[in-house]
């Protein structure tokens, strides 16, 4: 038993005057009486019970030295068992870069899993996914629970990992008396910090980089001890891709397209048994929403240039739109591609004119121009990029001068023939060469000032909704709404209907009725946005932990608060010793 | 100082007691003439009786009328009134020394009383302090009342009680009995009744007059005690409850209720006073109650 005020034990020597007390106040009183003829006889009469009146007095007083010590130890704070040791903050920094695919980052789970096991209860914790993007999992966490929890959700990036970051967090922890560790492979560990490697040779898939492309996704994948039987296998959305790792390093590209799990898969045919699996979430490529319009349908220039740009063209979601149901779809598609004529009124959105020079729009038609080249080009801009208009012959063209609000890209010198303009929300990038009457489809140009006129509509409209959102968390916009938007109605997965979700200071919170994953959209007016909840989050895997691992420092973990507080049961101790003393003391008052 | 003024708070009250008169059932002899009725027949003015003549009588009480009709001598003899000696035997042990007032203080006053009462009906008062009856004093006639009332003031507390000793010792001195007044608190571990029947056997006029102390009654201490004998120095271990104090009280009584109960079957005058009793007309009361003075 320990004090944790040693100095209230002084308190014991108030038992002396206690008993000096209780002895004066017990002392026979002397008292002189004129004789004691007539007290004999009362003796003589009643049983003298002096014996049993002296053993109740020693009792009372053996009852209150008792209560001043109860009551002097209750002061000087008893406790036994061992106290809760100080808490000494661990820092785990989680490698979480492209090395740590596959067995590599399971391994580091377990390190750290045991690294926290070894640490006392009362130790913080705090856990750092260090990627590209540094990531707090548990910030000085105690409860084991969360931090399994928190561990058990981390993912090794696709990229490599920002060590310098933790300079700082290191830096104060360590003034704490704590310890920081870094867990994995990763030379760049700031000097200072201790390294948990993980232990081992994994042969399998030690490498994963992923780039995502527009519409690409390309992978390096780094393989050891592979047998002449094994085969990488990529799968994603479908499609499934093979190459055999004749060296240690394998380049595979892959299409985007819808985007979705990539998995990473080494077959070991003959050979011994992988255990690596790397799984990536890949988001979906943008792919746009594209209206026709043009009487009896899009002219054959325009039906190839379409379907050459598949990948970012949305099949599905691309129209025919009559002249009459303009103003309706231009709310649902993204790019209105208008061939022949401008219809007028032209209602506000994105439009990719192969019109004369429309005069609503201010354009003045100038007179048309024979046969001739572009002499005047903007080479910056993104529309004409890789297209090299130098090259475009001209047999016929409507040049137009252009209005306030209008940039020209493409020039002859009688006017412009191609312009990107904005006019009273409606935005346009003008072509007044016809296919037919230039050297535009032969250099392949034309297929690319198609693409890039809709690249450059859908860079310029961001979509308000992150990429991705994680299984369980509310959709929420990545950026403010505009002023005045009241409500967004909202779609999610697991086929919940629309439902108008209420905007508040420009932004919102949906949570989808089903955890689920799959495609939320997002209808704001005319615009609608797509986002998609996922169990990974892009550049995530799924990789899970096992195995052991070496340990940090001296094991804590036995250094439990076994500590009791004893000074409440010798209060109450003294308190019914008091009172025992009174229930005595009225017992033997005359 | 007047010590009747010291004796009693009412001055006055000296006057009153000289109506009262100490009650003597037997005839007393004294040796001078008083106001009480002598045993023996003598030159007085109440005819009391006829004798027959002999040689050398009187011839001044010869009844010559009774020799007319006779013609036989005749004597005619005279009640005598005569003083009588009144002892005042006052307990001073050291027993007496006790209450609050003190009962010594107390039976003082009561002497005092009962001495001015004798000295007023001429009776030759004897003041005898006990132990210590040789310091005894005697006292005759009203005008000796102050010297009896300072006697009376420096009779001071000492000695264990002994009364039978005493009285013994007493009477032996003397040759004629009187009245004797005991003033006491009775508590003599040798018991007072002997003493009282010595007295009675030596044909006194005995009363007893008991004084006791409120405390005495009802001890008011509690707890644990040790009782000292104010005479011997004894002590005694007591743990005095409730319940001992009843049964103190208890004896207490039924010790006051013997003393009346003896003092009935000797036919003697007994009073019992307690020290707080106020001192005056009520004390009388008492005195003249107690069948001590009328």
């Amino acid at each position: 038993m320990t004090f944790a005020r040693p100095e209230f034990l002084w308190l014991l020597l108030l038992g002396v005057p206690v008993a000096v007390l209780h002895l004066v106040r017990r002392r026979r009183k002397r008292l002189r009486v004129p004789a004691l003829l007539l007290w004999e006889r009362v003796l003589a009469r009643a049983p003298r019970r002096f014996g049993a009146r002296r053993l109740a007095s020693l009792l009372s007083l053996l009852l209150l030295l008792l209560a001043v010590a109860a009551g002097s130890l209750a002061a000087a704070d008893p406790r036994t068992g061992r106290p809760a040791p100080r808490p000494r903050p661990l820092l785990l920094c989680l490698c979480g870069s492209a090395r740590m695919g596959g067995e590599r980052f399971r391994r580091a789970l377990a390190l750290a899993r045991e690294e926290i096991r070894r640490k006392a209860p009362v130790d913080p914790v705090t856990v750092l996914l260090v990627s590209e993007h540094p990531r707090i999992l548990a910030a000085r966490e105690t409860d084991p629970g969360r931090v399994e929890a928190a561990l058990a959700a981390a993912r090794p990036s696709l990229a490599r990992a920002d060590w310098p970051v933790i300079r700082e967090a290191a830096a104060a922890v360590r003034r704490e008396g704590g310890r920081v560790a870094a867990v994995g492979v990763d030379p760049e560990v700031p000097s200072g910090v201790a390294v948990l490697p993980v232990p081992g040779e994994n042969a399998g898939i030690t490498g994963f980089g992923v780039h995502v492309g527009r519409e690409k996704v390309s992978l390096r994948v780094t393989i050891a001890g592979a047998g002449p039987g094994t085969f990488l296998r990529i799968l994603l959305g479908g499609r499934e891709v093979r190459r055999r790792p004749a060296r240690p390093e394998v380049r595979v590209e892959i299409p985007r397209g819808e985007g979705g799990l990539l998995r990473a898969v080494l077959d070991p045919g003959a050979g011994p048994a992988f255990d690596d699996r790397v799984e990536a979430w890949i988001p979906p490529s943008p792919r746009l929403r594209i209206g026709v319009v043009a009487e009896g349908g899009p002219d054959p220039f325009l039906r190839a240039a379409l379907s050459a740009l598949a990948p970012l063209v949305d099949p599905e979601d691309s129209v025919l739109v009559p002249p009459a149901r303009l103003r309706e779809a231009g709310r649902r598609l993204d790019v209105l591609v208008v061939a022949g004529a401008v219809p007028d009124p032209l209602p506000p959105g994105d439009y990719v004119l192969l019109t004369p020079p429309p005069v609503s729009l201010g354009f003045t038609p100038l007179p048309e121009v024979g046969t001739g080249s572009v002499w005047r080009r903007e080479e910056d801009h993104p529309v004409l990029r890789g297209v090299d208009a130098a090259e475009v012959g001209i047999a016929g063209a409507r040049p137009a001068r252009l209005p306030e609000g209008a940039r020209a890209l493409l020039s002859v010198p009688e006017g412009a023939v191609a312009a990107v303009g904005e006019k009273e929300g409606r935005r346009y990038v003008w072509i007044g060469l016809r296919p037919e009457n230039s050297t535009l489809p032969l250099t392949a140009a034309w297929p690319l000032l198609l693409r890039n006129a809709f690249r450059w509509f859908a860079g310029m409209r961001a979509s308000v909704l992150p990429p991705a959102v994680p299984l369980g968390e509310a959709v929420t916009p990545s950026t403010l709404l505009p002023p005045g938007v009241r409500a967004v109605a909202c779609e999610g997965p697991g086929g919940e209907g629309p439902r108008v979700v209420a905007v508040r200071n420009g932004r919102f919170s949906y949570r989808p009725a089903v955890l689920a994953e799959g495609e939320v959209r997002a209808r704001l007016g005319a615009r609608e946005y797509r986002t998609r909840i996922n169990a990974l989050l892009p550049g995530e895997t799924n990789a899970r932990p096992r195995g052991g691992a070496p340990s940090l420092g001296p094991d804590r973990s036995h250094l439990t608060d076994t500590e009791r507080r004893l000074a409440p049961w010798f209060a109450a101790a003294a308190a019914l010793l008091l009172l025992a003393e009174q229930l005595l003391r009225r017992r033997l008052r005359p | 100082m007047n010590p009747a003024a010291r004796l009693f708070d009412d001055p006055d009250f000296v006057k009153k007691l000289a109506y009262l008169d100490l009650v003597a059932k037997q005839l007393l002899a004294g040796t001078r003439r008083g106001e009480r009725r002598s045993a023996r027949p003598g030159s007085g003015t109440l005819f009391r009786d006829h004798r027959s003549y002999s040689r050398g009588d009187d011839l001044r009480y010869v009844d010559w009328n009774v020799y007319g009709r006779l013609d036989s001598l005749f004597v005619k003899q005279f009640e005598v009134e005569e003083s009588a000696d009144v002892l005042l035997l006052l307990d001073r042990s050291l027993s007496m020394d006790h209450g609050t007032p003190g009962k010594l203080a107390f039976a003082r006053r009561l002497a005092a009383a009962l001495g001015y009462v004798g000295l007023a009906h001429l009776d030759r008062v004897e003041v005898l302090p006990l132990p210590g009856e040789e310091e005894g004093r005697s006292f005759t006639g009203r005008a000796q009342a102050r010297d009896l009332f300072h006697h009376l003031l420096r009779v001071e507390p000492r000695g264990e009680t002994d009364l039978l000793g005493a009285v013994r010792r007493i009477a032996a001195r003397r040759r004629r009995h009187g009245v004797a007044v005991l003033l006491s608190d009775l508590l003599d571990p040798r018991g007072y009744r002997r003493a009282v029947d010595y007295l009675l056997h030596r044909r006194y006029e005995v009363f007893l007059v008991q004084v006791y102390a409120p405390e005495e009654a009802a001890p008011p201490h509690r707890g644990p005690l040790r009782l000292a004998d104010a005479e011997t120095g004894r002590r005694l271990a007591v743990h005095l409850t409730e319940e001992t104090a009843a049964a103190y009280r208890r004896v207490f009584r039924e010790f006051c209720a013997g003393v009346s109960r003896y003092a009935r079957s000797k036919g003697i005058g007994h009073a019992r006073f307690s020290t707080d009793t106020p001192f005056g007309p009520a004390a009388l009361s008492v005195l003249s109650r107690g069948g001590v003075v009328r």
